[in-house]
């Protein structure tokens, strides 16, 4: 489908409300630190510019991958941070014996994106009734290109565009981005504009 | 009586954060599982008083196991603790017949009023 400024406009409310909740879910599960957010930037760009769509393609990554479905909307949506972030999160939250990249630093990571990425599913359930289901989480470590890269790869029925969301939050004197990565199955995106009733 | 708990959710790091905290409120952990599979046949092995259900796992997820769960014994205390705080699938485990929901993250406080709602 084609994507115009208004829709691009619900993408921004939905973006700004779903990391509203991320940032919420965030600081509690960091102890009620503060995490102070800027508005998200909200990108749509063909499918084949997935691989380079964060920037450099070599950058070394950590990507939460999950399925959402439910009420004839599909999508997939991977929550990918520098490996530099993910280790900061994991180091802050995992006793100090834990190895960050260990059994038990990965299972958080896959946790993180479970609980992040349900609180944009929240805004997104609340802005249009649907009810959507999540599949558990894998999680990849690698370099960018060649992780999104294989995402695509996998998939088939995806509509020509994803959408990338740039979150960037602050917390314990520094920027810590998160980009979540929105492929939807062709006609989702049909179906949510329609059910929200405008554009 | 002892206070034993079954923590079930497909993630280690979630297991072990349930654990301290029950632990702290006096439960003994006899159990954990990976999946609604597991969960199923270790509440029949081990007739816990409590269980912790997460609902998005592997294999068989939450909502799925607490209706197997309920179905062998009508009795069973099960909590979800769950990321998807979306009102219909909070529904669907209360309707289950889960008897309190928490979302995920959480503060220890509210797994503690969460065991004190079940002890009343
Ligand atoms: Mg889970």
């Amino acid at each position: 489908m084609i994507i115009n400024e208004c829709h691009k406009d619900l993408l921004a409310e939905l973006a700004s409300i779903g990391a509203g909740n991320a940032a919420t879910a965030l600081s509690q599960m960091l102890q009620d630190q503060v995490i102070t957010l800027q508005v998200p930037e909200v990108k749509i760009a063909p499918l084949q510019d997935i691989p380079a769509s964060l920037g450099d393609p070599e950058q070394e990554v950590a990507a939460v991958l999950l399925e959402a479905s439910g009420d004839g909307v599909s999508l997939t949506v991977v929550l990918v941070l520098s490996l530099q972030a993910a280790v900061q999160l994991i180091t802050r939250l995992l006793p100090e014996d834990c190895d960050p990249l260990g059994e038990m630093g990965s299972s958080l990571l896959m946790e993180l994106g479970n609980i992040l990425v349900s609180s944009y599913l929240g805004a997104l359930s609340t802005m249009t009734g649907f009810t959507l289901r999540l599949t558990p989480p894998s999680l990849g470590l690698d370099m960018a290109g060649a992780l999104l890269g294989s995402v695509i790869a996998e998939k088939m029925m995806l509509e020509d565009n994803f959408i990338l969301i740039k979150n960037t939050m602050h917390a314990f004197n520094e920027d810590i981005e998160g980009n979540l990565l929105l492929l939807p199955e062709t006609g989702s995106l049909e179906k949510i504009y329609r059910q929200m009733g405008v554009c | 009586m002892e206070k034993t708990v079954l923590i079930v959710d497909d993630t280690a790091f979630m297991r072990m954060t349930l654990k301290n905290i029950l632990v702290s409120n006096g439960y003994t952990v006899v159990g954990e599982g990976e999946d609604g599979i597991q969960a199923v046949n270790l509440y029949k092995k081990l007739r816990p008083s409590l269980v912790t259900m997460d609902i998005t796992m592997p294999n068989m997820d939450g909502i799925k196991a607490i209706k197997e769960i309920i179905e062998y014994d009508d009795q069973a205390v099960i909590i979800v603790v769950s990321a998807m705080g979306q009102k219909a699938l909070v529904i669907d485990a209360l309707n289950a017949g889960a008897k309190d929901f928490v979302v995920k993250p959480f503060q220890p406080d509210r797994i503690a009023e969460a065991l004190q709602k079940i002890n009343n």
